[in-house]
């Protein structure tokens, strides 16, 4: 069979939730792709934070580090990272008004995810509008869980109130 | 087993001034998957554009693009580019790919673009040759249209000259 993406697991939000779970990665593949898009939460000026899961349970613990680049279309770029963090942030200052169409749109992979002698990493590449002046906001970077356990799915979720619209759906890249 | 990222079609032009990829965005996607693997721009030194084709396959002139490009350069310092409300996206492909030796591997990802209701997002990361092979560039690239309006394709343009080739491929992420 020729290469492909293959669905795992796909979670609709069409009303508020506090996080959405994407479950199901296991041995079968090395590396899983996440895409999500027309995210858009209770609260404005948020932040789109990120957890593994272990037995379908987010973990908690202060094992995530990540580092991005954060794009402007109107001003200087950042420079976001974090060590020993609780949770991969993967957006921060998201809008949520729909009128303004300020929603969060991206792509993650995840590597190594179920192998539990290896820690696990992740790439990403956001682009969304922020709630100030609805400018142009994306980030570019990676992480890693500094933990060699097995993760079995990613926990998705705003650092404030709920998701209350989106598609998030992943996939195993097949061998 | 069918797979979720799924061939929409292939473009390609000789001796163009513009590409457009006409009816790739359909209701049966919200995101999509862009790479182009071939451009040969005829002038040097000029930007590749791009604009979204509305419902009659029509370029989006409009002056509501904006975008913001990380430049990194393999032979000098990191740069910046960022605008708001240009008549066309720019930062997604790349800038000066000149000679036939030269090349490119653009990566694109397009959010909601057949969405009447939604802007169109893009996110991209490219690398690519300028300078007769000794330059080595890549941009981290964001870009939206902000125009909530059905998109059924998109164009690629030159800043000047004409493409002496170029393909694109578009493929569904379902």
């Amino acid at each position: 069979m020729a290469g492909s993406l293959i669905k795992i697991d796909e979670e609709i939000v069409t009303s508020a939730v506090a996080s959405v779970t994407l479950t199901g990665i296991d041995s079968t593949y090395d590396v899983y792709m996440v895409r999500f898009n027309n995210v858009i939460g209770t609260s404005g000026n948020n932040n789109l934070e990120v957890r593994v899961t272990e037995s379908g349970t987010p973990n908690t613990t202060s094992n995530y580090d990540f580092a991005h680049k954060e794009l402007d279309a109107t001003g200087a770029f950042d420079n976001r990272s974090a060590t020993n963090s609780d949770h991969f942030q993967v957006n921060i200052q998201v809008g949520n008004d729909p009128l303004f169409n300020e929603q969060s749109n991206g792509v993650m992979y995840i590597f190594n995810a179920n192998n539990s002698g290896e820690y696990t990493f992740l790439t990403y590449e956001t682009v969304f509008l922020n709630p100030f002046s609805g400018g142009l906001y994306g980030s570019q970077g990676g992480g890693v869980f500094t933990s060699a356990s097995t993760v079995d799915g990613l926990n998705i979720f705003f650092s404030t109130g709920n998701i209350d619209n989106g598609n998030f759906v992943m996939y195993g890249l097949s061998k | 087993m069918a797979g979720n990222l799924e061939f929409i079609k292939s473009a390609s032009g000789t001796s163009v001034s513009s590409l457009d990829v006409t009816d790739c965005f359909s209701a049966d996607y919200d995101v999509y998957y862009i790479s182009i693997t071939k451009i040969d721009q005829s002038a040097t030194g000029t930007a590749i554009r791009y604009r979204f084709l509305d419902s009659s396959n029509t370029a989006i002139t409009s002056a509501s693009y904006d975008q913001a490009t990380l430049v990194m350069k393999s032979n000098t310092t990191f740069s910046e580019s960022r605008g708001t409300n240009a008549t066309y996206g720019f930062g997604a492909v790349g800038y000066g790919i000149r000679d036939a030796e030269d090349g490119v591997g653009a990566s694109i990802y397009v959010y909601n673009p057949y969405d009447s209701s939604s802007y169109s997002f893009v996110s991209a990361q490219n690398s690519f040759i300028v300078v007769a092979g000794t330059t080595l560039e890549g941009y981290k690239n964001i870009g939206v249209l902000k125009s909530a309006q059905q998109c059924n394709g998109i164009q690629f343009l030159n800043e000047a000259g004409s493409f002496d080739n170029i393909t694109v491929n578009v493929y569904g992420v379902k």
